[in-house]
């Protein structure tokens, strides 16, 4: 069955999933700020040392009045909220540049605030809503096309790179360095660390799993359309797993989020 | 089909970009490009690859006070606990993956035997962070030490890493 063929419906199907991914990250911010404070490890006071421009001068000063606490909340708070607009609203507003150029705006000063914090869902979010905007002020079928075909190429190499960068490790093809992590205090679950240990094959399969999974991802434009869809449904399982079992909460809504760009890709390619 | 002005320049800006996201691998260009992001627009996609971090590392302080007395170690242990709605919201997956960054770029700056150590970023957000942590009783100065260890698969007493010199308070 073809469906997500037409460019506006399938960026809205993205928009709303890279959406998901900000509004709970922005509520996750606004209940536990104490991070963003001054004492915290998200400080202002020592992320703005990281460049001179943004420690003083005229830019630094400007980005001190929206960046230090409490005022990132209201930074924060837009985000959230117009995060929150783009998930209910319809699909001829959500793509608006007056909904889409604030929340980059509000996305793009909060990268510069500091290093820590942010993981690779963040940022698979923050290049989605950065590709829509000129999308949004030139919104053509080209346009809108190109940006799927972009959002396409980034999960492509996301996955595809960190594929390749598996398969030269020993560790990856033969489970360890996948027990390993599992027994981390950050990323692991005692229970299924243990359970891997006992049974190393368990971890072998599944990490070889992993490594060609990821990998077919550099060809997954040029694959037949029912097996993208095959890759695409071990995707889901692969990123609701890693939430449960690593606390991975929102890659699962950013990277689903791509995968709308790659099925009209795939079937719209025309070969 | 291209049409118009608009259409050209879109699509200018999105092969220049993609072309960015693909070079950026390249370990010449890789330098130049990071230096330059500083709205983190050139991802470097890696999910744990190729040499994952295996390591826990753990935060402690102490305090000295006046008379010259230390109080024990205290870490400050990351948020552990997950249950099943953490899969949909987890708010103190920000803390502890700030702690995870800020311990984890400390120890290269460490590992390459940096000189200049004291003045680094994370340097001064750990020692920032210990200094605002409330104390019941006002002590005079403080330390911290990062320690690693190898997850809880493993008997071997956690290593250490790093201890800084006391700070006034």
């Amino acid at each position: 069955m073809m469906f997500l063929t037409n460019p506006q419906v399938a960026i809205t199907v993205v928009e709303k999933f890279a959406a998901l991914t900000l509004f709970i990250s922005g509520l996750e911010y606004l209940t536990e700020p104490k991070q963003l404070m001054d004492d915290g490890l998200i400080s202002w006071r020592i992320g703005s040392l990281r460049q001179s421009w943004l420690a003083g001068g005229p830019v630094g000063k400007a980005l001190d009045r929206i960046l230090s606490y409490p005022s990132v909340l209201g930074i924060i708070a837009v985000y959230t909220l117009l995060a929150g607009v783009i998930l209910v609203g319809p699909p001829d507003l959500i793509i608006q540049p007056w909904i889409i150029l604030p929340l980059v705006a509000a996305l793009g000063v909060l990268f510069l605030r500091s290093n820590y914090g942010y993981d690779g869902a963040d940022q698979l979010a923050w290049i989605i809503f950065t590709g829509l905007a000129p999308v949004s002020i030139i919104a053509t079928p080209t346009t809108q096309t190109i940006f799927l075909w972009f959002v396409a190429l980034q999960v492509s190499l996301a996955y595809g790179v960190a594929g390749i960068a598996k398969a030269t490790a020993k560790g990856w093809w033969n489970g360890s360095y996948l027990i390993e992590i599992l027994g981390t205090q950050i990323y692991g679950r005692a229970t299924i660390a243990t359970l891997m240990r006992r049974n190393p094959l368990l971890s072998t399969l599944h990490s070889c799993f992993v490594i060609l999974w990821e990998c077919s991802f550099l060809f997954i434009l040029f694959l037949p359309y029912p097996v993208v869809l095959v890759f695409i449904a071990a995707g889901v399982v692969f990123h609701l797993l890693n939430a449960y079992v690593m606390g991975l909460n929102t890659f699962v809504w950013s990277f689903i989020a791509a995968y709308p760009a790659l099925l009209f890709c795939v079937q719209t390619r025309g070969w | 089909m291209v049409t118009n002005i608009g259409e050209v320049l879109v699509i200018g800006f999105f092969a220049i970009w993609s072309a960015l996201c693909i070079v950026v691998y390249l370990p010449k260009i890789n330098t130049f490009i990071r230096n330059i992001d500083y709205f983190a627009l050139i991802p470097e996609w890696r999910f744990f690859a190729p040499n994952p971090g295996r390591h826990d590392f753990h935060l402690l302080y102490r305090d000295k006070f006046a008379d010259g007395s230390l109080t024990e170690w205290t870490e400050i242990a990351p948020i552990l606990h997950r249950r099943l709605l953490n899969m949909l919201y987890n708010p103190n997956r920000r803390r502890n993956k700030a702690l995870f960054d800020c311990t984890q770029e400390f120890s290269k700056h460490v590992n390459v035997g940096d000189r200049a150590l004291e003045l680094a970023i994370p340097y001064l957000a750990l020692l920032n962070y210990i200094s605002c942590i409330p104390r019941s009783i006002s002590p005079g100065f403080t330390q911290f030490l990062i320690m690693y260890s190898a997850g809880s698969l493993t008997e071997k007493d956690p290593e250490i890493l790093y201890i800084s010199k006391f700070h006034a308070l």
